[in-house]
């Protein structure tokens, strides 16, 4: 599988995250989305003639939506089923598209304010909070009931990956985390998961000996 | 935030680069901000460059290692030199540009700093237990138009694009500018000479900047666009730091935060900000 | 001039082990954190060094790790214990992270930006409802819960309706504010009154917020 791939991509960084978790070999071709636009350009449109990243090669099938791409990995890289249950595919799939919704909030605005692409950003960052609001109401409701993932179950599925960089990186276009407990806390979750990567924005927690008493 | 008035002489009259002359649009056109002004730089058809500030009012213009600077008020200098860049066998490229929320002054200090490599650049630049800083030396020039850092020594596990292991890396940075900081870095492709990497900072806000990685290396071999990816992932490692940094604007009083002496380079700075008598960007 | 009293800034239940949780209190950013024996620490967000939010740091277990230089302060007393960039030390001296007093009452977490305040009076038992932030003055959330029928003002900041569920304002900053909800008395089915609470202050919060 080949994954053509920008470092500094949100959604790029969702399919390196699950494929790290799913310890899934994936060949990285970079595009040089910025300042090059490469990811525009001729060459480029001949394997996504959207003009967007990421996408994923896989024999003769090319995928270019984010919850896609993570459907696809799960498929081939999860024998248990757990990242994508059969029994919890409309949950899962709502999810999939609240990640598309975030990318284009928060994802917009992060590219707004940090690689100067021109966008509404009143209008993104409105509509990233309205998210927050709903995604932390959602979160902290599921801890009550002993949930600790987007979708009910004992693990995480790729719900939680495709959402989960939109919404870390989201102080970079200007959205504060501070407003949101559960939804840091869901954060502080996904960064805990063995196996998890990081990307330049994005900390990998510092090993530390579990608590005695466990 | 912006000044409206009351910016000092220096950072007023002083060369700011406002733009990245191949990365223009298509159109020709950037509007941006300069010192918490509205500016507009327009590059024609035929190569030449005007920048104004409101209409009619045209800017001093100049261009430097691929940029446009201009000043709000009368340089009396030219720009720092880099003499490296001259050179027949450098490539020279801009790594990026990016805006940032925070100073100036907060952004240099990071480009100087080396204890951070470790847990902001981890596996990259440095790693634990690696941590420690050696002594170095820092000095202001007598003629006061730049601060050095010199002796500067760091263990990194991947030091640069063409690396393939770890080695302690000597460098020394420069600081010509208020808001512009060059590293020299041992090449490892040309024994005894160094590469350079600088950071040239738009001051657009007091607590927002735009900076650009320009490098002049001596490499033959890495592609350009392997080594933007590097010099990119880099800088958006220490881009959430930056962020979170409070205050956004650089206090330059001793004792308003906790020096120690790793921080050699930016206690001199400091101290040279507050003999400029700069005002944007700081808290005085 | 922030009043001399006790303000609730987060619930027990929003500080698991290994996180840092962020708050503001009129315009104070708090990190706060409970170590691995449950002592509760509430510090000023900004690490002595260089001011990076210790909120992007990491609880550690007995102490707290700032993301930029590594250096830890130690939960209690916030003594600064290791400076990376100096391994061989010594650390230096009186440096610690700036603390805020801690009370714990009614499954909440209480601080005062004025050490001399009284502590918060109130009896266990309670049930910790979702706390809302809301983008408005504390002032107009609690007149607008005032004119509520059953209603009843107990100080500037704390409402009560229908004598059990009681509402606290934690003012955030200007234009900000966070809204504590506790439930006192049997609960009967907890999640049904969570939810209904919850609904019934996410519609205060959009009355109140306008078209944002």
């Amino acid at each position: 599988m080949v994954l053509y791939d920008y470092e500094l991509s949100a959604d790029c960084y969702a399919v390196r995250l699950l494929a790290a978790l799913l310890r899934l070999d994936l060949a990285l071709v970079p595009v040089a989305f910025y300042p090059a636009r490469e990811h525009e350009g001729a060459a480029f449109r001949r394997i996504n003639p959207k003009g967007s990243l990421p996408a994923l090669v896989d024999g003769d099938m090319t995928l270019t939506e984010t919850g896609a791409i993570l459907a696809h990995l799960a498929a081939r890289g999860d024998a248990n089923g757990h990242w994508l249950p059969q029994e919890r595919l409309a949950p899962v799939l709502e999810w999939l598209g609240f990640a598309a919704r975030l990318g284009a909030s928060a994802g917009l605005a992060r590219l707004h304010d940090g690689f100067m692409l021109p966008a509404d950003i009143g209008q993104a960052r409105r509509e990233a909070e309205a998210c927050f609001r709903y995604l932390d109401a959602h979160l902290w409701f599921a801890e009550a009931a002993g949930q600790d993932w987007l979708c009910p179950g004992a693990r995480p599925t790729i719900a939680d990956i495709a959402c989960f960089p939109h919404v870390m990186l989201a102080e970079e276009g200007g959205i504060e985390r501070i407003h949101y407990p559960a939804i840091r806390r869901w954060l502080d979750r996904v960064r805990s998961l063995p196996g998890f990567i990081g990307m330049p924005g994005i900390f990998v927690p510092a090993p530390v000996p579990a608590r005695a008493g466990g | 935030m912006s000044v409206a008035a009351g910016i000092d002489p220096d950072t007023w009259n002083r060369w700011h680069v406002v733009a990245r002359l191949d990365e223009m649009p298509a159109d020709g056109i950037r509007r941006t901000r300069l010192l918490g002004h509205d500016i507009t730089v327009a590059l024609a058809p035929d190569g030449t460059v005007e920048v104004t500030r409101g209409p009619g009012e045209i800017l001093p213009v100049t261009f430097a290692y691929g940029f446009a600077w201009a000043s709000l008020g009368t340089p009396s200098a030219p720009l720092f030199a880099i003499p490296e860049y001259h050179e027949a066998d450098r490539r020279n490229l801009n790594g990026g540009t990016f805006r940032v929320k925070t100073s100036a002054p907060r952004a240099i200090e990071n480009f100087l700093d080396m204890a951070h490599f470790p847990f902001v650049h981890t596996g990259v630049l440095g790693a634990e237990p690696h941590t420690e800083v050696k002594d170095y030396d820092v000095a202001i020039a007598a003629d006061g138009t730049e601060v050095t850092a010199t002796r500067c020594l760091f263990y990194q596990p991947l030091a640069a694009a063409s690396s393939t292991g770890g080695a302690d890396v000597a460098y020394r940075y420069r600081v010509p500018h208020p808001y512009c900081a060059i590293l020299y870095k041992d090449s490892p492709a040309h024994p005894g000479r160094m590469d350079v990497i600088t950071i040239f900072i738009q001051p657009a806000e007091e607590e927002e900047v735009i900076a650009s990685l320009f490098l002049s290396l001596l490499d033959d071999e890495t592609p350009d666009e392997d080594i933007r990816r590097f010099q990119q992932h880099i800088f958006a490692e220490d881009k959430p730091i930056l962020e979170n940094q409070l205050p956004r604007r650089l206090p330059l009083a001793p004792r308003a935060e906790t020096p120690i002496r790793a921080d050699k380079s930016s206690i001199a700075y400091r101290r040279w900000l507050r003999q400029q008598g700069t005002s944007f960007g700081v808290i005085r | 001039m922030t009043p001399a009293r006790y303000f609730p800034v987060a619930a027990e239940r929003d500080l698991p082990y290994r996180h840092v949780f962020h708050a503001r209190l009129f315009d104070q950013e708090l990190a706060i954190w409970r170590a691995d024996d449950d002592q509760i620490n509430i510090w000023d967000n900004r690490c002595r060094h260089r001011g990076v939010r210790l909120s992007i740091g990491q609880n550690m277990g007995r102490d707290l790790r700032c993301q930029y230089h590594g250096w830890r302060y130690a939960s209690g007393d916030g003594a600064c214990t290791t400076v990376p960039a100096h391994p061989a030390g010594p650390v230096p001296e009186a440096l610690c992270a700036r603390r805020f007093p801690v009370a714990r009452a009614g499954g909440l977490i209480w601080t005062s930006l004025d050490d001399r305040a009284p502590l918060p009076d109130l009896a266990g038992g309670a049930l910790v409802l979702r706390a809302l932030p809301i983008m408005a003055e504390s002032s107009r959330v609690m007149d607008a819960i005032a004119a509520w029928p059953g209603a009843a003002r107990l100080d500037p900041f704390t409402l009560q309706v229908d004598g059990d569920l009681r509402l606290m304002a934690q003012p955030a900053g200007p234009g900000q504010m966070v809204l504590h909800a506790l439930h006192l008395g049997p609960a009967g089915d907890a999640m049904a009154l969570r939810r209904a609470v919850n609904h019934r202050l996410e519609d205060l919060r959009r009355q109140i917020e306008g078209d944002r």
